[in-house]
Formats: structure tokens, C-alpha cells, sequence
């Protein structure tokens, strides 16, 4: 059966990176991997940060998401500079959750450096922070910025994963599911208009689905396997941070970005 | 508004033109698309390609388009039956 492995925060630095590279385990959830109480805070910031536009249920996400800005650079590394000024405010006298997450995986991997990706001088985007109102779902899809982000000196990594910190979780829905299926150029005419993937797809893959994710948890997964998020059918938003971790095994380097 | 097509990229006959394989199209396109399409590309927007149209050529388009899913606005179609329009690919994700 594939399932994630699910572990405490204090057995995260025995983790397997290589399980979750490979198709040995769809992901690995460290449960109370971030401070349960600066989740909160941070919660409370992103709404005061702007709080109209969060009421009005306007507010998406904070800060630039590279794959949205494929053919134009200039524009995600100016959010990203901006982002970086409002992350200063959100994690005011509060643990890091992007440097936590650093520290973590540099216990899991110590022959390894990371930092964040930069580019001429330009820094990337270190995460982004997702607001998924009731209504709101993922369709199926892969992340791989050595496919679409081509344009970006990071495309020539060796390795992506994925990391989604749960900051706040909604009642219902918003379950993550993972299909043992990784993503191939041929995959590519099974491209839904918009976004996402045809479920035919994946019809005969194994799937995982994780629920009941507590704020504070972290989930780290290879985002090349196909993998959507259910709708969200509760009335608190379901609030992540995200980011990836990009390896160069010859270099013994991670960067991230998101 | 214009006419939309999508579909994957195939075989690449110049530095600014391929044939698309449609799979999909707008509803309320005023005009017929076949399966297959030759596009004459009059702006892009793909990762990878040069954003300056003067630096295109073959292999930078094959490597751009060829399995791609890519969006064709159509701007018309030329007396050989050959599409111009704007060509781009969306690949925006993230759970």
C-alpha cells in the first residue's frame, strides 16, 4: 500500500529524502513541525496584512509564484523582492517558518548547503503563502521547473520536492491527494484548457489521500508525481505556505524558491 | 474576440511556424478548426523561445513547442490555409 510516512517533529532528521524522490512513499508529513501558536499569529498578520481584500475573499496568496511568471522574469523578481519585505512583517519576532524548514532539512541531509536562489543578483521568491476559500479545489497537476520554468537559471536542477507547511486548515475538504504517477512530456495531451490535468490520466494509478492536517504540519512530497487538492467545503479558509527545494547532487546544494 | 484553438505542438516547419494538433477549441469560435493546424506564429509567449523574434529558429521552436500544450489566439488565416495568430503555454501550478 502506498502511504506517507507520517513522523513527529523530533524524528524528522532521520528522514529518507531519497524515499520521497523515488516512488517508495508519496510524501512525508511531520506532524507539529511549526509552533501551533505562531501558526496563529502568522494567520492573524495575513488577514490584518490586508484585511479587506481578505474578508472580501479577494486575497489568493502572498507573494509571486515563478510558474505563473514562465516568459517574464522581470516581474516575478520584483514581487519577489517585495514579498521579501512583507514576510519581514509576517514573521516579526517570530520564528522563521522558511528558515526553520532550512534547518530541518539541512539535519536531514548535513553534507548539503541551502540557501535561497538567486539569479544575477535577484533573489527568488523564498514561498508562497496560499488563502483557498470554501468552493476553491486543485485539479490535477504536476510542479517541474525543469519543464516549464526554462527561462530560469534554477531549470537545470537535478531534483525538485515540495514543501507545504499548514497554517491553518479549514473544516472540511482540502484533503491532498497524490497519484503514483510521475509526469512524462507525452502526459502533455492530457492537458486540461486551463490548468490541471484529464483524470483519465491517472484512472489506473495508486493514489494516497492525506486528510486531517493540523496547523503546524509539514508535508514534503516530489511535486513531479500528479496531485490535486479536494474542495474546500468548510467556511475557514485553508491557509499554506509553500516552497520548493531544488538539489544539484554533484554540488551537494539545495536552493529554494517558490 | 477571437478565436482560440489548443492543442500539442508537432512537427516544426520554419523558425516561426509548426503544425498544432488541436484537441480543444473556444466555444463560440466563429470559424472551423480541423485536427490538425499549421500555425504561422505572429507573437509567442513560451518559455524558452527568444522574446526578441528576430533571434527565433528551428531548433529553439522545437525545443519550445514540439508535445507542448499550447493556446492559439487566432488572428486569421492566409490565403494557403495557414493560421497566424499569438501563441503562448500556461503552466502555472502549485498546491
Amino acid at each position: 500500500m502506498w502511504k506517507p510516512l507520517a513522523i513527529n517533529h523530533s524524528q524528522a532528521d532521520g528522514i529518507d529524502l531519497e524515499s520521497i524522490k523515488s516512488d517508495k512513499i508519496p510524501a512525508v508529513v511531520i506532524h507539529n513541525f511549526y509552533d501551533k501558536k505562531n501558526c496563529q499569529k502568522i494567520v492573524n498578520r495575513i488577514k490584518n496584512h490586508s484585511q479587506n481584500n481578505f474578508q472580501n475573499g479577494k486575497l489568493r496568496h502572498i507573494g509571486p509564484f515563478l510558474m505563473s511568471h514562465t516568459t517574464n522574469k522581470k516581474k516575478y523578481f520584483e514581487g519577489a523582492k517585495e514579498v521579501q519585505r512583507t514576510f519581514e512583517r509576517i514573521f516579526c519576532g517570530i520564528k522563521n517558518p522558511v528558515m526553520q524548514i532550512y534547518e530541518s532539512i539541512g539535519n536531514m541531509l548535513p553534507g548539503y548547503s541551502i540557501s535561497l536562489a538567486s539569479e544575477f543578483e535577484n533573489d527568488y521568491s523564498p514561498a508562497i503563502i496560499r488563502i483557498h476559500e470554501k468552493g476553491k479545489s486543485i485539479p490535477i497537476h504536476k510542479d517541474n521547473v525543469r519543464y516549464e520554468g526554462k527561462e530560469y537559471a534554477l531549470s537545470d536542477i537535478d531534483c525538485q520536492l515540495s514543501c507545504v507547511l499548514h497554517l491553518q486548515e479549514s473544516e472540511n475538504g482540502g484533503d491532498l491527494v497524490m497519484y503514483n504517477k510521475q509526469w512524462r512530456k507525452e502526459d502533455e495531451k492530457f492537458r486540461n484548457i486551463d490548468f490541471g490535468y484529464s483524470s483519465r490520466l491517472i484512472e489506473y494509478s495508486e493514489s494516497c489521500k492525506m486528510s486531517n492536517f493540523s496547523p503546524g504540519d509539514l508535508v514534503i512530497m516530489n511535486p513531479n508525481y500528479y496531485h490535486k487538492v479536494t474542495k474546500i467545503t468548510g467556511n475557514t479558509p485553508r491557509i499554506t505556505l509553500g516552497m520548493f527545494l531544488g538539489f544539484y547532487r554533484k554540488d551537494c546544494k539545495i536552493i529554494s524558491w517558490a | 474576440m477571437v478565436d482560440i484553438i489548443w492543442g500539442n505542438g508537432s512537427k516544426v516547419l520554419s523558425s516561426n511556424s509548426f503544425v498544432l494538433n488541436v484537441t480543444h477549441r473556444k466555444d463560440g469560435n466563429k470559424n472551423d478548426y480541423s485536427d490538425s493546424e499549421k500555425i504561422t506564429m505572429v507573437s509567442a509567449d513560451l518559455p524558452g523561445l527568444p522574446h526578441n523574434e528576430s533571434d527565433w529558429n528551428e531548433e529553439a521552436l522545437k525545443a519550445c513547442v514540439i508535445d507542448a500544450f499550447l493556446k492559439c489566439e487566432v488572428d486569421r488565416r492566409d490565403e494557403t490555409g495557414i493560421i497566424l495568430g499569438k501563441v503562448s503555454h500556461s503552466g502555472a501550478g502549485g498546491y
